[in-house]
């Protein structure tokens, strides 16, 4: 397991590397071809923490890597932080599709999709319990809910979640632990209401 | 540095309940920060356990990659905003979203028709109501339609009083007397200040603006009331003695109607008239206009001004009738009153700029249109101001002193009008100096 973290992060030194960046500039297919094999499965795991749809995950991770040929062919793109900002359009693009999703109030189609989903996998309850949490995460701030899904999604340290924040450790240990303390209260206060019921 | 210590503690335990060890097994190594350390554990406990699938599609990732380089060798492979997938896709949330748009604009409209003064969406129905009205073209739809919201606004007042609501109000109706004695506007009582009252001389059967306070005892307290005028523009389409119809709205003229010009059927004219209890418009003005005076009435941004303008008629008044106690009227304060408020004046060809008490002599036609716009002076109106006139010392361009005098009386005059020369006042009348001087 060690073993394995630490050549992901050699691997991902490796990919942030001047020129590895400065070639993917160049349009080059290679590398291009190459990134895309290296962080999809690392996208993919960050958007399948953040929303329990399948379908959706798989839209957006494909998605990420269409931005990443957008800007580039726009002159735009990482400077250095190629995984950060893979990792960073994800998150933007998991909140589009939240607040979609809310406009469209689709609920109790959802509702449907859980319970059909769970009897393979889980319990119901299991089923409700993650939900409440996803959308108790949901309610976060935007980097609260990235530092949770960095650190949770794979078994990120505080440095590498840091590096790929683009902020001190100091900071990400702060915004983890609010996180952690908002999320709390949400999940408590949605508690209470369900027992006022 | 305890801090830190925490810190490490708090990342030690993430590792092993990642691992998958109990929270209570966990905790039990660092039993003195067992209760900071619990709830934020639980808690990550409950993030951790929602990252179930960590197994990626491979499916899907083969898909994303081939999609990737299409879109890399052919750039605009990816789909426009105007192909069929795109807008099969968009359909959708563009539908939503009229339908948001739509209902939020009907919803604001249908809310804002209920709204009642001192309501947020007053104003915006106020706002539509106005531009319907400006929009409106045709005088008879728009005195229609003019009539259609006094009734709204009556209505509106009511509904405040069932509310029990009091909050500053607008409206208009006929002015009637109630069984009591007290005065109704619309069947809305009204009281009105000795402040209010003191200049106004209504009588029953006037079609009045009215703009106060509804107060909790179903009452509107006044601020102020002033005649309401109607103002259009129309072709004369017949005369028939004192009935006129000036684009298919009958017009009642009488003596005290101004003929400006001289209006024959077929004529463009301006109407400025009053609405009479029996549904009758009575013609204070008729003035015969050119096409491009009319072009410009219609001009929008032009109407309140023309509107100001032409209102000042409306505080001529005939005090024949019965009329409103006016409590202030031995009182009279020069150059305080507002525009629109009336006084009560005996002659009802007195120019609007005079405002005078009722004991003030007919003046007669020496405040007539050339006379108030042009500053010369003029021999017929010395004739009529001074007693014993002296023609030759007006026009005289010779006799310096009088020609540079003259015009001071003038402004003197045209601008203290309301301390005349023939009221009872201790003051010197200003026509009473060259008087002596001759």
């Amino acid at each position: 397991m060690k073993g394995e973290v630490h050549i992901r992060s050699v691997v991902a030194e490796i990919m942030n590397s001047e020129t590895i960046l400065a070639r993917a500039r160049q349009l080059d297919p290679l590398i291009l071809a190459g990134i895309h094999d290296q962080y999809y499965p690392v996208v993919y795991r960050y958007v399948r923490y953040r929303l329990d749809d399948a379908q959706a995950c798989e839209d957006i991770a494909a998605e990420v890597f269409l931005r990443l040929l957008d800007a580039l062919h726009h002159h735009r793109g990482p400077n250095q932080n190629l995984q950060g900002w893979l990792l960073g359009t994800a998150s933007h693009l998991v909140n589009d599709h939240f607040r979609s999703r809310y406009l469209r109030k689709m609920n109790s189609l959802e509702d449907q999709e859980l319970i059909s989903s769970a009897s393979t996998e889980q319990s119901v309850d299991q089923a409700w319990q993650n939900r409440e949490v996803r959308e108790a995460i949901f309610r976060l701030t935007e980097d609260q809910q990235h530092v949770l899904a960095l650190r949770f999604s794979e078994d990120r340290s505080l440095e590498e979640t840091a590096r790929l924040m683009g902020k001190t450790i100091g900071a990400v240990k702060t915004l983890q632990f609010r996180a952690l303390a908002s999320l709390r209260r949400i999940l408590e206060g949605r508690k209470n209401d369900r027992r006022s019921l | 540095m305890t801090e830190d210590r925490f810190d490490l503690i708090f990342e030690e335990c993430l590792r092993q309940i990642r691992r998958g060890i109990p929270l209570d097994q966990v905790l039990k190594a660092y039993p003195e920060y067992e209760t900071r350390l619990r709830p934020l554990l639980e808690t990550a406990a409950l993030a951790i356990a929602i990252n179930l699938q960590k197994t990626v599609p491979v499916k899907a990732q083969a898909k994303s990659k081939s999609n990737f380089l299409e879109a890399l060798f052919n750039p605009s492979h990816r789909a426009p905003w105007y192909s069929p997938a795109v807008l099969q896709r968009s359909a959708r949330s563009m539908a939503v979203v009229l339908i948001i748009l739509t209902a939020g604009l009907v919803c604001t409209g249908i809310a804002s028709a209920q709204a009642l003064p001192g309501d947020s969406l007053y104003p915006l129905k106020i706002t539509a109501e106005r531009t319907r009205l400006l929009i409106t073209n045709d005088p008879v739809q728009r005195l229609q339609l003019q009539n259609e919201f006094d009734q709204e606004r009556t209505d509106e007042v009511e509904a405040l009083f069932s509310r029990n609501r009091h909050t500053a109000v607008a409206f208009a109706g006929f002015l009637t007397r109630s069984s009591s004695g007290g005065w109704l506007v619309n069947h809305v009582p009204i009281i009105l200040l000795e402040v209010t009252s003191r200049k106004v001389t209504f009588q029953e059967g006037d079609y009045v603006d009215v703009q106060g306070m509804a107060l909790p005892d179903g009452t509107v307290m006044v601020e102020w009331i002033r005649f309401r005028m109607s103002q259009f523009n129309g072709r004369i389409e017949s005369i028939s003695g004192t009935e006129w119809l000036v684009s298919g709205i009958h017009i009642q003229v009488n003596a005290d109607t101004q003929l400006n010009g001289d209006p024959k059927v077929g004529n463009l004219v301006g109407i400025i008239a009053a609405q009479r209890a029996n549904q009758v418009l009575v013609a204070h003005s008729i003035t015969v206009k050119t096409v491009w005076q009319d072009l410009w009435d219609r001009v929008p941004i032009n109407r309140n001004a023309t509107e100001a303008s032409t209102s000042e008629p409306e505080i001529q008044r005939s005090a024949s009738t019965e009329s409103m106690p006016a409590e202030g009227d031995e009182n009279p304060q020069p150059g305080s009153t507002e525009e629109h408020q009336v006084e009560n004046t005996t002659s009802p060809s007195d120019t609007p700029e005079v405002e005078t008490e009722p004991t003030r002599k007919p003046a007669g036609t020496e405040e007539s249109e050339p006379a108030r716009n042009t500053r010369t002076p003029q021999p017929d109106d010395e004739h009529e101001r001074i007693p014993k006139p002296n023609p030759t010392t007006t026009p005289e361009p010779g006799q310096g002193q009088q020609s540079t005098s003259t015009p001071d009386r003038e402004e003197e005059h045209s601008s203290k009008s309301p301390t005349p020369q023939y009221s009872p006042t201790p003051f010197p009348s200003p026509s009473q100096k060259p008087d002596s001087e001759h």
